[in-house]
């Protein structure tokens, strides 16, 4: 493996293996994010959309929040930090941190995607893809605003 | 210092502004081989300094060299180690991993060194970095840093948690390590006894101005504390005393321009002179509280 892309993995696991109270509170959220979801699917599609798309905001502050945290000195952005003392410019932080998005948002879909997917198989199928269509693109643009902000204030 | 010494760390202009304190124009010059100790009251600017030459803050004004090349350049940074108050490694993690992780950056890292110097320090690779105390992460930050052989050493407060034991071993390895491998050393210290010992430069920082760079002897040289009767104070005005300690009999002084009393023997005779340590230096050159 080119060694850049093996080190920039290293970096992603040491952020996203960082803490199991962190890793335990986003499987919760999860659970509440399933429930809303449910009630979304139920409501009228308007009212769903803007639960979802709330849920989805919450949702996203809080991988953003997993992405940058750290237990070096509880502060955020502290790996991009801890970087510019070493002579290092192979670790590509903003990579690293869509990369790490990327990973959150698929697991988060996934884990209500894929058992509500068959629950709603014959309830309603457009309202649920209108629904999770509105939680990825929320959960994108906040990521990528959140990200990019946190690059820029670095 | 000589015209042909190489220069390991050369700070020129630099400036750094924060909300309630700014770094004003420091100017540093130090050559390969010596060191240069860094003084100041608490929130003087020596870890602002240590941190802006680290390019862990950025700075707002300057140039900072090391060994010719900009300190933000990687080649720059592979010949810098540094020794800081929490330094920046992870805490959850070993310090087997946490060397494994950053070792890699350093071209001169050698394993073999790093494991000869935890067993020296009496460190343990499997210790969790959060629970060694201030000590061990000094001794732990000084292993890494000597294992990749750098050029530069910079440390930031290195002695304060340290045993005296380990605080005597810890200035005759800055003394090998400048005699062997002709690196240039700057640390900050409260610890000032430490500087005596082994500093050939200080810089004395004072809310965030540069007092003075020279060296350890020409601050001995030209700045001895002046003891007189109260009644003579006023025949040293001339030589701008800088700040004056009542003492049961009179006072004690240093001069900014202490040839004056120097030329004067008539006047000379009527003072008693004694070097210094830098702790006094310290306190005569800083502004007084109250």
């Amino acid at each position: 493996m080119n060694s850049n892309l093996k080190l920039q993995l290293e970096f992603d696991e040491v952020i996203f293996n960082k803490n199991d109270r962190m890793i335990i509170c986003f499987g919760l959220t999860n659970i509440l994010y399933f429930i809303v979801m449910l009630f979304g699917c139920i409501m009228p599609l308007r009212v769903g959309l803007i639960i979802a798309s709330i849920q989805a905001s919450f949702i996203a502050i809080i991988e953003l929040s997993l992405i940058a945290y750290t237990r070096y000195d509880f502060k955020w952005y502290s790996v991009a930090r801890m970087l510019r003392f070493y002579p290092v410019q192979k670790v590509n932080i903003r990579i690293s941190r869509y990369r790490i998005l990327l990973r959150y948002m698929l697991i988060e879909l996934a884990l209500t995607a894929c058992p509500m997917i068959a629950f709603f198989y014959y309830f309603d199928m457009m309202k649920f893809t209108a629904i999770l269509a509105t939680v990825a693109i929320t959960m994108g643009l906040i990521g990528i605003i959140g990200i990019e902000l946190s690059i820029r204030n670095q | 210092m000589l015209d042909t010494e190489k220069i390991s760390l050369e700070v020129r202009n630099l400036s750094k502004k924060w909300s309630d304190f700014t770094l004003d124009n420091i100017n540093i010059s130090l050559p390969e081989g010596y060191i240069m100790g860094l003084i100041g009251k608490n929130g003087s600017g020596k870890t602002t300094l240590i941190n802006c030459i680290l390019d862990g803050v950025k700075k707002n004004r300057g140039r900072i060299l090391i060994n010719g090349v900009d300190h933000r350049r990687v080649a720059a940074k592979n010949d810098i180690g540094f020794v800081l108050e929490e330094g920046p490694f992870f805490m959850d993690k070993t310090l087997a991993e946490n060397a494994y992780l950053f070792s890699r950056f350093y071209s001169n890292w050698s394993d073999a060194a790093f494991s000869n110097y935890l067993s020296i320090f009496e460190l343990k690779d499997f210790m969790r970095y959060a629970n060694l105390s201030k000590g061990m992460k000094a001794k732990f930050q000084l292993a890494f840093a000597l294992s990749h052989k750098p050029k530069l050493l910079i440390m930031d407060e290195p002695t304060g948690g340290m045993d005296p034991v380990f605080r005597r071993d810890f200035l005759n390895i800055l003394q090998d390590l400048v005699c062997e491998l002709n690196t240039a050393v700057l640390f900050s210290t409260h610890i000032t006894g430490d500087l005596d010992k082994v500093a050939d430069f200080v810089t004395m920082l004072d809310e965030g101005k540069q007092v003075f760079t020279m060296t350890k002897e020409e601050l001995m040289d030209n700045y001895p504390i002046i003891r007189g009767r109260k009644e003579d104070i006023h025949l040293i005005k001339e030589g701008r005393p800088m700040r004056v300690r009542k003492t049961t009999n009179g006072f004690e002084t240093i001069l900014e321009n202490y040839n004056i009393l120097a030329r004067n023997s008539s006047l000379s005779e009527r003072f008693t002179k004694s070097r210094p340590s830098l702790e006094e230096l310290m306190y005569f050159f800083s502004e007084p509280l109250f």
